[in-house]
């Protein structure tokens, strides 16, 4: 079960494993061998002892830190920390509101569906479409596809501009849906319709009360065929751009898997992929309401990033352009931990990325021009940090060194 | 026949990261005495100035508390932040050095130049301590670094291979030979005898 020792000079004892397990983290089991291997002469207990003093010389040649040093720097992290945490309640509760208002939206919608189509069967809330459709369903599609009901309309090209008419009318890239296609798509008026982008593309669409929304990689938008007369409810799953058309009777809401987001009419980003623990809302102008799942209400105002995750939330100023500058073709980012510019860069152009587990500490500032080439791009932020990159089956590994 | 300051409590931490993960404050000021001592440790046998080493314990720490979903996953946390301490240190170091085309070797053997003094002296340090020193300073940085973390931070081979990318076997032949150099070293007996009285004592 074990090797034999006898041969042993101070150096092979200090390369052994066993040895030096055995020595910085002695068990009954290992303190018996030792004792009976000396005991029984088994070994030259020379050279085991010098090996047993030097491992023990460096082991407490650990240099000296002082209590007060220690307390002093948790000083200053609490101090940080406090000041980030003051802005993560903020954004946290902002965002809460608008859940909550894109919650009440979703009601406020069911019920003029509900009565509208004055039949007593039960009205699905576009939550619970989401749930189905999207939870359920993963993003799988390498077409950009418009779905209503169980037709489905594929857009072939890596972007495509999807527009609605105030009459509810569909063209795509500028053509109008031929008459019959059309009105297979908006035969049930109550129906929603889908906008799946899949990762390596993105969209433009306009919606029948004149919104904008520039739909990013991976994004998932469900929109009723018309919206409701007291407000105008849609669901997110991804990340959008959003101008929204200013109407004062009825709110505009976003609906994400944790937040709703209430608006009349303004500018602002709203990043939710459901496979990221933090949802981000950046506010450009106006003003919006952002409520969370447990109920817990925000006011965003412009310029102000608020972004939550389960635990907590965090409202905090920013230049909006780092954040919103994607729907234009530009990432730009500040201070920005490379991991995430990585995530980003491996979603809007599809490809899988494998990064080291431990953080790489490496936090990048600049603009991207998401036209050019990935390779391009890489090899650009390798230039910058000592990150570097192997590509391999369509497989890109990421290192730190 | 045992390092009564050595034995490391082999208590799983794991409750605590999950504490912590879970949104307790308590757990990360746990977390912070555990750990950041060692780390301003390694900090200092690097011979890397203090002001780097706390700006790097100070970010690595404010940004687990912002991200603390980080440590949801991982299983040796020690490790985690050694890790995360190095990267950030050469980070910073590089950063420091305001000399983005100079590699990490690089600057290491900048970092082992100018505090070489710094090295030596300690008024507090016993005379083992001093011979201690001096052996390590025939060393070079690679060979110091593997040593703290095998003999110190007590890493296996795997984890000193990954953290200083290298292969296993690389490691394994850098503390061999850093060891087969010590033995080589006048200082060296001198620090056996020394070790020899303490432990009589």
């Amino acid at each position: 079960m074990f090797k034999d020792y006898s041969k042993y000079q101070l150096v092979d004892y200090l390369t052994d494993d066993y040895f030096v397990d055995s020595m910085l983290k002695p068990t009954l089991q290992s303190e018996t061998f030792w004792k009976n291997q000396i005991d029984d002469e088994k070994i030259d207990v020379n050279e085991f002892i010098s090996a047993y003093m030097t491992l023990k010389g460096l082991h407490e040649n650990k240099p000296k830190v002082s209590d007060e040093r220690i307390n002093i720097l948790w000083n200053q992290i609490e101090k940080t920390n406090s000041s980030k945490h003051i802005r993560i309640k903020r954004i946290k509760s902002f965002r809460y509101l608008a859940l909550a208002c894109c919650f009440t939206g979703v009601i406020i919608f069911s019920l003029f569906t509900f009565i509208k189509k004055g039949k007593n069967d039960t009205v699905q809330s576009i939550t619970d479409f989401a749930n189905e459709n999207i939870i359920n369903t993963k993003q799988p599609v390498n077409r950009i596809q418009i779905v209503s009901g169980n037709q489905t309309l594929a857009v072939e090209g890596v972007q495509a501009k999807v527009e609605y008419d105030v009459n509810g009318k569909l063209k795509v890239n500028k053509q109008s849906v031929t008459a019959n296609k059309q009105s297979n798509l908006i035969k049930d008026i109550s129906a929603f319709c889908q906008l799946r982008i899949p990762y390596g593309k993105h969209a433009f669409l306009k919606l029948s009360d004149g919104t904008s929304l520039w739909v990013n990689t991976g994004t998932t938008v469900i929109y009723p065929n018309s919206f409701a007369k007291d407000k105008r409810e849609i669901f997110v799953d991804g990340e959008v751009f959003a101008e929204v058309h200013h109407e004062n009777n009825r709110p505009f809401i976003i609906k994400t898997g944790k937040l709703d987001i209430q608006v009349l009419g303004t500018v602002f980003n709203v990043t939710a992929y459901k496979e990221d623990k933090q949802t981000n809302v950046v506010l450009v102008s106006g003003s919006i309401n952002v409520k969370a799942k447990n109920g817990k209400a925000t006011i965003i105002k412009p310029n102000q990033l608020f972004a939550y995750t389960d635990q907590a939330s965090t409202l905090k100023t920013v230049e909006t352009e780092n954040y919103i500058s994607w729907h234009e073709g530009n990432y730009i980012f500040k201070n920005e931990p490379i991991e995430n510019i990585l995530l980003r860069l491996s979603r809007y152009y599809n490809v899988t990325m494998k990064l080291p587990s431990y953080p790489s500490g490496i936090s990048c500032s600049g603009k991207l021009e998401l036209k050019d080439d990935l390779t391009h791009l890489l090899n650009g932020l390798s230039e910058i940090t000592s990150m570097s990159f192997a590509v391999k089956n369509n497989e890109y590994r990421v290192k730190f060194e | 026949m045992k390092f009564k300051n050595a034995i490391i409590e082999t208590v799983s931490n794991h409750h605590l990261r999950d504490e912590f993960v879970a949104g307790d404050d308590n757990a990360y000021s746990v977390i912070y005495k555990l750990y950041a001592k060692d780390l301003y440790a390694f900090g200092l046998s690097l011979r890397v100035k203090t002001e780097l080493i706390e700006d790097a314990i100070h970010d690595i720490f404010v940004d687990i508390y912002t991200h603390r979903q980080n440590l949801e996953k991982v299983d040796n946390i020690k490790y985690y932040f050694i890790a995360a301490f190095r990267n950030r240190l050469f980070f910073l170091l590089k950063k420091d050095l305001q000399n983005k085309e100079i590699t990490e070797k690089d600057t290491l053997r900048l970092v082992e130049k100018d505090f070489q003094e710094l090295w030596i002296e300690n008024e507090e340090d016993t005379e083992k301590q001093i011979q201690v020193k001096r052996l390590l300073s025939e060393l070079n940085q690679n060979q110091r670094e593997a040593i703290y973390y095998r003999y110190v931070e007590e890493l296996s081979l795997e984890e000193i291979s990954t953290l200083m990318n290298i292969n296993y076997q690389s490691a394994k032949n850098l503390i061999y030979r850093a060891m087969m150099k010590l033995k080589t070293v006048a200082a060296f007996k001198l620090l056996l005898i020394i070790l020899f009285c303490i432990n009589n004592e």
